[in-house]
């Protein structure tokens, strides 16, 4: 039975029914005016009737109709006719639905309840559409090209770009070319198998701004067989304010200022002379002082470089305001470390295991000898080491709070540039400032589903930040909205569907330091990874187990006939009745 | 109808003409030929000329008479039936009958004369006309005959390509350059032709003198040569020839480094051009070299050697060399008497001015340069080139001679010390050792007397060591460990169980070793007595000599006690006895000459007087703290370079677009990368044109951006690694987990 009364012209039923009612009652009064009241009771219900009908007419109402759904094959793009002509034998009258991304019409799905998705898949922004409806997805031909890709687009200048991936099925011969963004090759590598290859090519970008690599697969004959981008994003170096605390001068602290100050850091230098008297050196800095630590002249500082004698003699506000410092903003603390570290280092934080190495070398550079204090760093959930020789960490820090309390075994480093071995020392201690110094923090943190956006397609974007409400734009100001995660309360998510190709921008309305970009491009780039994570999603999402209809219930308009009918005879009735009547 | 006779005289003359086109055919094919090989067109048309005019010598087709003419048509067409003479006859000559035949064969021959293919080569001359086209044209693509230096016109691929500058090229055609010069003037000496070229890429040597002559179609406001230096503004010389004014613009220019340069100029309506970027490369003129052959760095002879020896001096320059000597020096004698005598001589060939190399030799006769025992001979052979104003001068490494003299070996304390603390003559310790232990292997072989005799001497020298360090503690001969005052040879007792084996002159002073003590004793007041004087702080006390610190005085009196041990039984003629003692003498003088070097270091630090009221007071009030600044120029040679990248890659996402301000930045990345590419000319020359073209203001296309970019990069420099921090985000989350992290630490 029908539950509700439903018409194909349900937009016209208010209409209708005042002029059905309006005819009605102009029927009424005309036969009451004629007749008087004999026979008006059952003339007034044929009335109705008729009128009624002819309101059916113009409405037209619907009827359920059930019927057996049948079994549907969407062809996405790379399915094998092999499989489609297999499906065709195992069920006769299957329905072919071609896709090429851009969604399903509601007519192609209605009539199958269940569906076999060939080829490499249905994007999974169309999966909605196949909720109802049994899927199950059999693949396509293997997927030939760069499957997977993994490298770090945010890099700071001076960072290597490192591209890892995956190569599915390659051709013997085949080269695989990185270049930079004016198209010179940066690293390179030949596939020498036919067996799925795990590459890694590297290069060190020199210059800050974004840019587009390119990875490039060339045959042996170095013809070009595909190009595809690699959008970049190179920062400038950040500088970083020091604070370097001795107690006496040393050789080790004379060469780490200047190696300091030579490359753009704001340093400054307190030694001790005497009782209460010190030497201050500021390097690219305005001039000043600092004696006790307050967490007011502390914050001026990203790093605190201390020897371990001052760091014992510390007033007890001067500590408290260290530890707040580093507990609370992040400020590093990098601990010079002398013999009495080696004895007692756990009144500095660090646990060390003692042994009787007096010097050691690095990876990189196996015969340069760097002395060392006969002990090593152990690590544990809370260190983390930053060098490490011989299986031993010689330097490491220790995650405190927001901030970070490192030191090294290392000793006497400045003999490296005194023998030449700048680009050792250089090493040393780029690796250990920067593990350390961590303090500087972002107002937001953007994350993005994939390392590329295609044009017109969703490109999903999650966005961290402590603001309470934050608003995000693109770049020609249109507001994009946000969702909250409902756990997290600083986590936001979005999705845009760029237009233009190239750069595009995202950013917190208002603060144009907050900006984050990304690189859209045409549907047709890197299309072997796309069609991976296409087929990885289908495969996880259909496992043709969803309980499917197996009736479909369809509305039907009624027949105009019968309300036609029905109208002829209320009419003759009521021109036959006065006639009948006069008798 | 046609006389019969001008038929015939159609004929001839068809068949001359053909014959003489045989004779020209031959001409044009020689003339093209030899036109193409040299690639002069006078000489083909002379060629041509000669060749046709030769040819028709032969042929000679003037001579082909119309009597010829009727015969060759008798013999070739039967028609004629031999009667085409009768033509050519006058008509009265003929009878009738012959009348008759003339006027039918007049009638056969209108119609069929054209039959008739007169006897020429025209064939066979086309084909050797074609084939030696053919030569020509192919030889001309493989040899190029007689250069084109001297050629008026300026190959293509050479000739300066201008470019209007403006961001709107003007519509009529720019001025057009006619003809490019360059000419290099190489400094006179190095003896190399003027050149000139219209190559504008340039390689000179220092000093040379390029001049530069552009030759333009039409007028032109002013011509420019930038980059070398300072802007270079061509000077117009125009001569009568010239009939527009402003056409020939010249410059004369003495590069003084290598480095890039371009022309602009700007026509008469004020559009401006720029040429392309070209590369001037001044090389040094090298120093001369030497190679000396033939001789060991030393050479030593011996008294009795014949002192001469040979040596070689293989030498070289790039321009020519100029002259080359050697420069001997002499040394006589030693310490502060040492004299030195100064000779140039010369080779025994002469050199040959101008010469690129040579081999020199020259014989050296010691005795010629009055050099006697002991005498060093130093020299060096000095080579220089031709260079003006200042010439390269080349000296080879100096080479020694030295005649041996055996007589002054000797031995001193520490060469490094100020003064030389060791008397000139005695025997060392280690001589007493060595002749101490000869002696004792050669006792079996020496009689009893000789043997007690030269332990008795070894005994004296030991003695007079011990004295000479004794003179260095400041010790008399008598003060310290006692000297046993020597009995002097006329107290002898006759009995004297010694005097066997005293040496004769076995006194105290015998060879004037040390200053007689009388004379000490005579001079005492007058003069000082000890060459130490100077040295040392206080003489009057012995012990408070600082000559040697405290522990040096120990050891050398420690070392003089030994030294009289070893005496005393060099004395009573047991030389083996005496070797343990003199050995310890040794090492103990050893250990004093080690620590003499040390002193030496010692006495360089001077510290400054210490207030004995000061000390120990602990006043710091003159203890201040101290501020000091410092900026580290922190500067980046390639900034804009860098900078110029980004900027390309954000013009190119733009579709190509420059701003004045990038334009400005590309102009300084340019002079940064100019000083890149003099040193890899080759690979960023043309990164920098089309950099310099960016700067301009025509609109260029983007694929000139994309090359420039990946020039810039190609050329920029590794970064170095450096620290820096990163920019972290810390949110609730990141706090929670630290939170726990340390709570579960504990």
């Amino acid at each position: 039975m029908m539950d509700s009364l439903t018409f194909l012209r349900q937009d016209w039923l208010l209409p209708v029914m005042v002029c059905a009612g309006l005819l009605w009652v102009i029927f009424l009064w005309k036969e009451y005016a004629q007749s008087g009241k004999r026979g008006l009771f059952l003339k007034s219900i044929i009335a109705l009737v008729a009128v009624g009908s002819l309101a059916a007419m113009v409405l037209q109402p619907l009827l359920t109709e059930d019927r057996a759904k049948g079994v549907g094959v969407i062809l996405t793009p790379n399915y094998t006719e092999n499989q489609l002509d297999s499906l065709k034998v195992a069920h006769k009258g299957i329905s072919e639905i071609s896709y090429n991304g851009n969604g399903f019409k509601k007519a192609q799905l209605d009539s199958i309840n269940t569906a076999y998705v060939l080829g490499d898949g249905v994007a999974p922004y169309d999966f909605w559409q196949l909720e109802h409806i049994a899927t199950t997805y059999t693949g396509g031909d293997a997927i030939n090209g760069i499957a997977r890709l993994k490298y770090e687009q945010e890099l700071l200048i001076g960072d290597s770009l490192k591209v890892d991936g995956l190569y599915v099925n390659p051709s013997m011969g085949n080269w695989l070319v990185l270049k930079d963004a004016g198209g010179n090759g940066m690293d390179s590598m030949m596939v020498k198998g036919t067996e799925n290859l795990r590459f890694s090519l590297q290069t060190k970008p020199k210059v800050a701004g974004e840019f587009i690599y390119t990875l490039v697969e060339k045959d042996s004959l170095h013809s070009v067989m595909s190009l595809e981008p690699l959008p970049v994003i190179v920062k400038p170096e950040n500088t970083l304010e020091i604070l370097i605390i001795n107690t006496f001068p040393t050789f080790e602290t004379k060469y780490l200022k200047n190696f300091l100050a030579e490359n753009g850091h704001e340093v400054l230098v307190r030694s001790q002379l005497s009782t209460n008297k010190y030497k201050f050196e500021n390097f690219n800095r305005k001039q000043g002082s600092i004696y006790g630590f307050t967490s007011s002249n502390l914050s001026d500082f990203d790093l605190v470089i201390i020897d371990a004698g001052s760091s014992l003699g510390l007033s007890a506000a001067s500590k408290e305001a260290l530890e707040e410092q580093i507990e609370n903003e992040g400020l590093g603390v990098f601990v010079q470390s002398d013999v009495s570290i080696v004895s007692n280092g756990g009144r500095f934080g660090f646990r060390l295991k003692r042994n009787s190495s007096t010097e050691t070398s690095l990876a990189n550079w196996p015969k340069v000898k760097i002395p060392v204090y006969p002990a090593s760093l152990e690590a544990d959930v809370l260190t983390q080491p930053i060098l490490s020789s011989q299986n031993k960490i010689v330097s490491a820090y220790v995650q405190k709070g927001a901030g970070r309390l490192g030191t090294t075994m290392l000793n006497d480093t400045y003999q490296l540039v005194l023998n030449g071995n700048e680009a050792v020392y250089q090493y040393i201690w780029s690796t250990t400032i920067s593990a350390v110094s961590q303090k500087s923090m972002s107002l937001v943190q953007w994350e993005t589903e994939n390392f590329i956006a295609y044009i017109d397609a969703p490109f999903r974007f999650k966005l961290r930040t402590l603001l309470p409400y934050p608003e995000v734009v693109d770049a020609k100001d249109n507001q994009i909205a946000l969702r909250q995660n409902l756990q997290l309360s600083d986590e936001w998510e979005g999705t845009v569907y760029p237009r233009e190709r190239g750069w595009n921008q995202l950013r917190i309305m208002g603060d144009s330091t907050t900006t984050s970009s990304y690189y859209v491009v045409e549907n047709t780039a890197w299309n072997s990874i796309k069609a991976t994570d296409v087929s990885r999603e289908n495969e996880r999402q259909f496992k043709g187990d969803i309980p499917s209809q197996t009736v479909i219930s369809t509305l039907k308009p009624l027949s105009r006939w019968w309300f036609f009918v029905v109208f002829a005879l209320a009419m003759g009735y009521l021109w036959v009745l006065p006639r009948i009547g006069r008798d | 109808m046609q006389e019969g006779k001008q038929i015939i005289q159609k004929f001839t003359r068809r068949w001359q003409i053909k014959r003489g086109l045989e004779g020209v055919l031959y001409g044009l094919g020689a003339g093209f030929c030899v036109g193409l090989l040299t690639g002069n067109i006078t000489t083909g048309i002379l060629v041509f000329l000669a060749v046709s005019g030769l040819a028709l010598l032969i042929i000679r087709p003037w001579r082909i008479g119309v009597e010829g003419a009727s015969k060759y048509i008798d013999d070739h067409l039967q028609t004629a039936e031999y009667s085409s003479s009768l033509l050519l006859a006058a008509p009265v000559d003929l009878s009738s009958i012959a009348q008759l035949q003339k006027q039918k064969i007049t009638q056969r021959l209108a119609t069929e004369i054209d039959g008739i293919q007169p006897k020429t080569g025209l064939k066979r001359a086309a084909i050797v006309s074609a084939a030696l086209l053919l030569i020509g044209l192919g030889s001309s693509q493989f040899i190029n005959f007689g250069g084109n230096s001297n050629n008026e016109s300026t190959p293509e691929v050479e000739r300066i390509v201008f470019q209007s500058a403006d961001s709107i090229a003007p519509s009529y055609i720019p001025p057009a350059l006619m003809d490019q010069k360059v000419t290099i003037n190489y400094p006179q000496y190095t003896g190399l032709p003027t050149r000139t070229t219209s190559t504008m890429n340039l390689k000179v040597v220092e000093g040379s003198r390029v001049v530069w002559k552009l030759n333009f179609e039409g007028a032109v406001n002013d011509v420019q040569i930038e980059g070398l230096g300072e802007e270079v503004i061509m000077e117009a010389s125009n001569s009568a020839s010239a009939i527009v004014l402003n056409t020939i613009f010249a410059k004369a220019f003495s590069p003084q480094s290598s480095g890039y340069y371009n022309f602009r100029f700007s026509d008469s309506l004020g559009a401006n051009y720029a040429s392309e970027i070209y590369a001037i490369e001044v090389f040094k003129d090298k120093a001369p070299t030497v190679d000396i052959k033939d001789i060991a760095q030393f050479t030593s002879f011996d008294f009795d050697d014949n002192k001469e020896f040979t040596f070689a001096a293989e030498i070289a320059d790039d321009y020519g060399i100029n002259s080359a000597e050697i420069i001997a020096t002499v040394s006589k004698g030693s310490g502060e008497s040492v004299k030195f005598r100064e000779e140039k001589l010369s080779f025994d060939q002469s050199v040959q001015v101008g010469g690129k190399s040579a081999r020199l030799t020259k014989k050296l006769q010691l005795d010629q340069l009055k050099m006697e025992v002991g005498d060093e001979l130093y020299f060096y052979v000095a080579v220089s080139d031709q260079k003006t104003p200042k010439a390269n001068i080349t000296r080879s490494e100096t080479y020694f001679a030295v005649i041996k003299d055996t007589v002054t070996d000797g031995f001193y304390v520490e060469g490094t010390m100020g003064a030389d603390l060791m008397p000139d003559y005695f025997r060392s310790q280690r001589q007493l050792i060595i002749d101490t232990e000869k002696l004792i292997k050669d006792r079996p072989t020496l009689t009893v007397k000789e043997f007690k005799s030269r332990s008795n001497e070894l005994g004296y020298d030991q003695k007079a060591l011990r004295l000479k360090y004794g003179q260095f503690m400041g010790d008399e001969a008598d003060s310290g460990i006692a000297v046993t005052p020597e009995i002097s040879v006329e107290d002898l007792d006759p009995d004297d169980p010694t005097a066997a084996y005293r040496h004769d002159h076995d006194t105290e002073n015998e060879h004037n070793l040390v200053d007689e003590h009388h004379d000490e004793e005579e001079g005492a007041e007058g003069e000082e007595k000890s060459p130490l004087e100077n040295y040392v702080h206080n003489h009057d006390d012995p012990e408070e000599s600082t000559l040697f610190t405290e522990s040096l005085r120990g050891k050398l009196k420690q070392a003089m006690a030994e030294m009289w041990d070893a005496e005393l039984y060099l004395r009573l003629a047991t030389p083996k006895e005496s070797l343990p003692y003199q050995y310890k003498a040794l090492k103990l003088i050893q250990e004093i000459k080690n620590s003499a070097r040390i002193y030496v270091h010692r006495i360089g630090f001077d510290p400054p007087p210490i207030k004995e009221e000061k000390r120990l007071t602990g006043d710091l009030s003159e203890i201040k703290t101290r501020y000091s600044k410092e900026d580290f120029a922190t500067e980046d040679a390639h900034a804009l370079m860098r900078e110029s990248i980004a900027r390309l890659e954000l013009s190119i996402t733009k579709g190509g677009i420059l701003t004045i301000e990038d334009k400005g930045i590309f102009a300084k990345a340019g002079e940064e990368l100019a000083r890149i590419a003099i040193n890899e000319p080759a690979r960023h020359l043309k990164t920098l044109q089309q950099l310099k073209w960016l700067t301009e203001e025509k609109a260029q296309d983007i694929s000139v951006l994309r090359a420039v970019q990946k020039g810039l990069l190609q050329a920029l420099p590794a970064i170095k690694i450096a620290p820096t921090t990163r920019q972290q985000y810390r949110g609730g989350l990141e706090k929670i987990f630290m939170k726990e992290l340390q709570a579960n630490d504990g």
